[in-house]
């Protein structure tokens, strides 16, 4: 199977091209029939284009193929799991024969830098594949319903391959430079399909955010990687230059990281201290967190199973595979662990208490996903290791599950996703209903459940290891992440449904089947590593030496218990509220009636946004018509005329330039001789 | 006498620079420049370079600047409007930075080394018809054909833009 | 009289052979110009010279040998420069094919010209004389004024033309001036000699710091950043870009800038070494100004040429940073950078040209819009240029910035390599507008702009695009040609 690995990617993107053709040929007969009957009405800026039209069968078809791709994918991605089980166990802590390590060609050269393309395939690169895979499909399938009254079908599977395409390599990649081009590769995918409706007014723009603000992410990842080239060292002391995994998080070489301190713009510090603080930077532009998470609430205006594969389940969840991927490099670094420990549980509280106040099916959901995100980096900074990753496969599961849940309500719902018009829904959607309770009790950690399991064990971690101030506020982020879950339950599906213009009704099976297989996921998945048990402790235990997590009974009942009555508060309170009809669409919350201003904030998401907007956008835009208008003058129409002679001497055109152009071009120009000369000669 | 010489012909060479810039009338300004040009060619002279001086007279003094009132006269651009000074504080701006400039080019003089002296050997033929066509056409061969193409290139450039703007004419007139 | 010594230069066709071939073919060109006016004969004579130039450069690649009493140089850094520029002028005769004629600008000469202008580059590149350098610099440039006033009958492009003569004569006296204070203090103008004349210098305890030789290699620098249009002396790029006819302005965009660079590698790690910590600091803070300038300014235009414009100022920049690092890995991803960018930029503007209606005065970004619907293949390709200049994996664009950014930060020039990646993250806003621009909204017109992607501009625009994507997939075809580029210290 190892001499095989490389189909896992390369069939999706044998979808992307066979869609691609398959689209151009279809371009070219719709401009034929086109051709035929003039008049016909050619543009689609009307808002509703996505569902304006019937059923387009090219949904079906270009979404076969591309699930087919990625089916496969899966399908191969298993046979791969079983082969390294197959290998021989570890027998000591540290050892690890499990993983091969493949070069197909010689990628970049620049010196004596090389970077293969290839694949490092271990126990931590065939997990997060199967995630990528596995959801990947269920979601790809789910997308030929949702998709099937939309005008671009094809080029929505396009992307969505080639995003499946981008993320193996991220995951699959043996060096950081592989890596980078998956995470810019996911990232430019996450572009395209957030902004895939472009007609309407918020796509476009939500996009171009998503794309400015991960590359400041990608400015750190960046440096980090110049950072190692240029400091790593082998034990023996010459430099690595070198961007290999194994080679660069060898433990000798990892170790030079802490040794040797650099001088980074006139501040010392360890090499190890300055690499992690830069991947953490990384971290928080693809994984959304403070302060670079404003972009993954805008980016729910894509499609709803781009949300919930990007968005949720696996693009976002890039930064802690990162994390986790490069621990030797944060373990030399404390002050940078507890730095992403903070970032991770400031994270989750704020994310969670946002949440709050939103009435937007999906941006509830999205705030809750960069809250569980926070969960997730906070476990890492504690050195959770294991529990991060398995907090990150149920969670991709389950949120992928509530995602496609809430697309669901969505299409069958008349494209509207305001939860104060909805209600009731549980009677007109039932499978959408149940499936959508079963991911619920996920997140919200419901007993015996997944997100019970995960997020139990990161909270008995915290305990466990000294962390118990991490540990009481992760417990209240879980409470707040039970209310708003149930505000949402009972807005959405219970009560009477407000808005009575919209016929609401069950989506097809393209979209509720896949529903179901993530809803029994959902229940199967705290099996990964259940305590007593916990096989994911054992499988990644060579990579992160760690040990099992033990269960709390003490803990997990007061979280459950906490969390339960903050389900059923937040369920019976907004129950009355619609009740005696104090939820209205374009009316505030309840909560804002008590809680004024303070729920304003939630609902203002923190001011984040507006921060940004005026410290960062508006001076930047300013600065920039600024230089644009004092040094750039253009010269004004009125003298531009197009029947004037050629400049040479005759009066106007002589008036152009003596009128000062050229002329201050020059004093420019002098201006820097100026700097030149007084540099060289006053030093 | 010849430190005598040099400092009055290159204020001669400075003040005349100066006067064709400042100067409003275009005729007086070439008029200038032709001054500039004679004063530097005595300093060639001052150098023991009789070649290059002559050249400088009989090239730059004589054809060009004769070909350059031709043109001025010609077109009638004694005159030159001064248009409004768009831009109020580029003037001011303009006399600082040269003022600043100029500061420097001095300062710069002052503190750096003694220019390394010539070869004083060569110093008699160094400026010699003779000398300069040896090295022109045996070291400097390459940069001397080069230049062919440079001029060559010029040539062919005012061709382009001159015809341009008859046919465009024509066509006009047509 | 004294006798006279005339000693026969040794002509070495090695080392003339790339540009005097070009410059007596433009000649030949010139020439089939009286007899024909088929522009088809003329671009297949002129398709041809170039492919024979180049492959004149890889009879003795690999080889160093200098001539003329060591004015010029054959060696494999200019050889694989020369490489880029042949390619990029072969693209740019490609896509003002059929531009010219639609813009009324039909003459034969434009063929001789631009090659003119190319043999001068390649002898700027080969050049490791001052002397030469200036010709060099001076043959190029006059060409190219011609080449900007091309369009004359247009307001603009008669005052672009004006513009950048003057701007450019003034540069040229500081060339000079520069060059006389060099000789003046080492008596030499090789490059090679002056590095041997400051090592006796030094060997002799006489500093190095002398002023008078500071201000000659800051001159130099000086009109050779303005070749490049370094900030501050990049004033006169937007007007001329905007002026001259835009395949012309495509040419200029690269390919001066490709042999100015190679120049300034040149003169400061031949001839300066000694005097490395001088220059890489002032310059250093000059190529931040202008990776900060450029990027930033370009935010603020709406015409897509002086948006090109601007961001070209920027990857001067960017380019500025490897020939500082001035190291092997520096010289090497810069000649990687300038394929790149030579490839992105050139297919940029063939975009551009594909729209442009004769006599529309401006171009604006909304122009753009509904591109994608329109001239869906068009708009994928200036897709992979945007991604490309803005530096996103797997096109050329990363690699190449990935090269120098690494080879600045190897060279202890980390503050510059930071600022170039917080820079690149800024200009991905304004290429992205464009993408968002030509897919992401329709067209305001109820008639839609005809496109111009004919057959020779197609052409040039799939080269790019191919040319792109394989040094993005793999650099390492071009980066072993590239390695181990050293430049030739002659003795």
């Amino acid at each position: 199977m190892a001499e095989l690995i490389w189909l896992v990617p390369l069939l999706p993107l044998l979808g992307v091209v066979i869609n691609t053709l398959l689209g151009l040929n279809d371009l070219r007969r719709s401009r034929a029939n086109a051709h035929h009957d003039h008049g016909h009405d050619h543009g689609h800026g009307h808002a509703d284009a996505h569902h304006g039209h019937g059923d387009n069968p090219t949904s079906k078809r270009s979404g076969l193929i591309a699930s087919l791709m990625v089916g496969l994918g899966f399908v191969l991605t298993l046979v791969t799991l079983v082969e390294l089980l197959g290998m021989p166990a570890p027998t000591t802590l540290g050892e690890n024969n499990r993983w091969f390590d493949v070069t197909y060609w010689n990628w970049m050269a620049f010196g004596d830098l090389k970077i293969p393309f290839g694949f490092l395939i271990d126990q931590l690169s065939v997990t997060m594949m199967l995630l990528v895979t596995g959801v990947g499909t269920l979601i790809h399938l789910y997308a030929i319903g949702y998709m099937s009254h939309d005008e671009r079908p094809t080029r929505f599977f396009v992307y969505l391959n080639l995003f499946i395409v981008a993320m193996l390599m991220l995951v699959m990649g043996n060096n950081f430079v592989m890596l980078f081009l998956g995470w810019e590769g996911v990232g430019l995918c996450s572009f395209l399909l957030i902004g895939f409706w472009f007609e309407q007014r918020d796509p476009p723009w939500a996009s171009v955010k998503a794309f400015v603000t991960n590359r400041v992410g990608d400015f750190g990842l960046l440096m980090a990687m110049f950072a190692i080239y240029a400091l790593a060292r082998k034990p023996d002391g010459t430099f690595l230059h070198s961007l290999i995994f194994r080679e660069v998080l060898d433990q000798g070489t990892v170790f030079s990281l802490q040794q040797y301190s650099t001088f980074f713009m006139g501040t010392q510090y360890t090499a190890a201290g300055a690499i992690a603080f830069m991947l953490l930077l990384g971290v928080t532009g693809k994984s959304a967190q403070i302060p670079l998470f404003v972009w993954l609430p805008d980016a729910m205006a894509g499609p709803t199973p781009v949300s919930a594969l990007i968005h949720a389940a696996t693009m976002v969840t890039a930064g802690v595979y990162l994390m986790i991927r490069t621990h030797p490099i944060f373990e030399l670094a404390p002050s940078v662990q507890s730095t992403v420990t903070f970032i991770g549980v400031a994270t989750a509280l704020v994310a969670a208490s946002i949440a709050l106040g939103q009435y937007d099916i999906k941006k509830v959901l999205a705030f809750s996903t960069v809250s569980q995100l926070g969960f997730m980096v906070a476990a890492v900074g504690m050195g959770a290791y294991v529990a991060a990753m398995f907090h990150l496969l149920t969670h991709g599961i389950f949120k992928a599950l509530l995602f496609l849940g809430s697309g669901s309500v969505i299409h069958g719902f008349g494209n509207e996703q305001d939860m104060r018009k909805m209600g009731g829904l549980r009677k007109k959607m039932p499978t959408t209903f149940w499936t959508y309770i079963v991911g619920t009790m996920g997140l919200i950690g419901f007993p015996l459940i997944s997100g019970f399991w995960s997020k139990d064990e990161i909270i008995g971690h915290a305990f466990d290891h000294d962390h118990r101030t991490v540990g009481i506020l992760l417990i209240v982020g879980a409470v707040l992440t039970s209310f708003y879950m149930g505000r949402q339950i009972s807005m959405v599906f219970f009560g009477e449904q407000r808005d009575q213009h919209i016929h609401a009704h069950e989506s097809s099976r393209w979209m509720t089947a896949p529903l179901i297989g993530l809803a029994l996921l959902t229940l199967a998945s705290g099996l990964i590593n259940v305590p007593g048990w916990h096989p994911l402790t054992t499988w990644l235990e060579p990579i992160v030496e760690e040990e099992a997590a033990k269960f709390h009974l003490n803990i997990a009942a007061i979280v459950t218990i906490l969390g339960l009555l903050a389900f059923a508060a937040g369920f019976y309170l907004y129950n009355w509220a619609a009740k005696h009809k104090r939820i209205k669409p374009n009316q505030r919350d309840l909560l804002h009636h008590w809680g004024g201003d303070f729920y304003a904030i939630l609902e203002e998401k923190w001011g984040f946004d507006a921060l940004y907007n005026a410290v960062l956008v508006k001076p930047y835009k300013a600065l920039a018509s600024f230089f644009g208008k004092f040094f750039d003058v253009k010269i004004i129409d009125g003298i531009v005329n197009g029947t004037a002679e050629l400049v040479g001497l005759s009066g106007r055109g002589l008036r152009t330039f003596q009128s000062g152009y050229v002329r201050s071009y020059a004093l420019m120009f002098v201006i820097g001789v100026v700097i030149v000369l007084g540099f060289f000669a006053l030093r | 006498m010849e430190t005598f010489l040099f400092i009055t012909t290159a204020i001669v060479a400075v003040g005349a620079a100066l006067a064709m810039v400042l100067s409003s009338n275009a005729v007086h300004s070439a008029l200038f420049l032709i001054l500039n040009f004679c004063s530097v060619a005595i300093l060639y002279f001052l150098l023991r370079a009789p070649f290059l001086g002559a050249v400088q007279v009989t090239v730059y003094a004589g054809a060009i600047m004769v070909l350059f009132l031709f043109v001025i006269m010609l077109l009638g651009a004694e005159n030159a409007e001064l248009g409004e000074e768009k831009i109020g504080w580029q003037k001011p701006a303009g006399l600082i930075l040269g003022v600043a400039l100029l500061a420097e080019i001095g300062y710069v003089a002052y503190r750096g080394t003694k220019l390394i002296d010539a070869p004083v050997a060569d110093a008699t033929n160094i400026g010699a018809p003779t000398t300069i066509s040896a090295k022109l056409f045996s070291t400097y061969l390459l940069p001397f054909e080069v230049i062919s193409i440079l001029l060559l290139i010029a040539v062919v450039g005012t061709v382009v833009l001159t015809r341009r703007r008859v046919v465009a004419r024509e066509e006009r007139q047509s | 009289m004294n006798d006279l010594t005339f000693v026969t230069p040794e002509i070495n066709w090695t080392v003339l052979g790339m540009p005097a071939f070009l410059m007596i073919w433009a000649m030949l060109v010139l020439i089939v110009d009286m007899f024909t006016s088929d522009r088809r004969v003329l671009i297949t004579l002129s398709l041809i010279g170039l492919g024979v130039t180049a492959a004149l450069g890889a009879l003795d690649y690999g080889s160093t040998v200098s001539g003329f009493s060591d004015m010029l140089v054959f060696d494999k850094f200019g050889v694989l420069v020369n490489w880029i520029l042949l390619a990029g002028t072969a693209l740019t005769l490609l896509i003002a094919f059929d531009y010219m004629p639609r813009q009324n600008l039909n003459q034969g000469e434009f063929y001789p010209l631009v090659l003119f202008a190319t043999s001068g580059m390649l002898f700027l590149v080969q050049a490791t004389d001052l002397v030469t350098i200036f010709i060099g610099v001076e043959t190029l440039s006059i060409a190219l004024y011609v080449l900007t006033g091309f369009a004359v009958p247009q307001f603009k492009s008669g005052e672009a033309a004006i513009k950048y003569l003057l701007l450019g004569g003034f540069a040229a006296g500081f060339l000079v001036y520069g060059i006389a204070l060099i000789y003046g203090m080492t008596g030499k103008t090789n490059l090679a000699q002056i590095a041997t004349e400051l090592s006796t210098w030094q060997s002799t305890g006489k500093a190095l710091d002398d002023p008078i030789l500071l201000a000659g290699v800051g001159f130099v620098l000086i009109a050779l950043g303005f070749k490049v249009s370094m900030f501050p002396f990049h004033a006169w790029t937007p007007d001329v870009y905007e002026g001259a006819p835009t395949p012309v302005t495509a040419y200029m965009s690269v390919a001066t800038k490709g042999a100015a660079f190679a120049a300034m590698l040149r003169f400061l790690n031949v001839a300066f070494p000694a005097l490395k910590p001088e220059w890489q600091l002032l310059f250093g803070l000059f190529a931040a100004a202008t990776m900060v300038y450029g990027n930033i300014v370009a935010v603020a235009q709406s015409n897509l040429k002086r948006m090109l414009a601007y961001s070209s100022i920027a990857h001067a920049g960017y380019m500025l940073l490897g020939v500082l690092a001035a190291s092997e890995k520096g010289i090497s991803a810069f000649t990687v950078y300038l394929l790149a960018y030579t490839l992105t930029n050139l297919g940029a503007f063939a975009v551009l040209i594909a729209l442009e209606n004769r006599g529309m005065p401006v171009f604006e970004l909304k122009d753009l819009r509904g591109l994608g619907k329109r001239s869906p293949l068009l708009a994928l390709a200036m897709t992979v240029f945007m991604f490309s200049l803005a530096g996103v994996p797997p096109t050329a664009g990363f690699a190449s910035k990935f090269g120098i950014f690494r080879a600045a930060w190897d060279a202890n020039l980390d503050y510059l390599a930071i600022i170039g990646v917080i820079t690149s993250v800024v200009s991905a806003f304004f290429y992205l507008r464009v993408i968002v621009t030509m897919w992401m909204r329709d067209a305001e017109a109820t008639e839609p702009q005809p496109t111009y992607a004919t057959a020779s501009l197609s052409l040039g625009v799939l080269v790019a695009v191919i040319g792109i994507v394989a040094v993005g997939i793999a650099p390492n075809i071009f980066t072993d040609l590239a390695k181990a580029l050293v430049l030739t210290v002659a003795q």
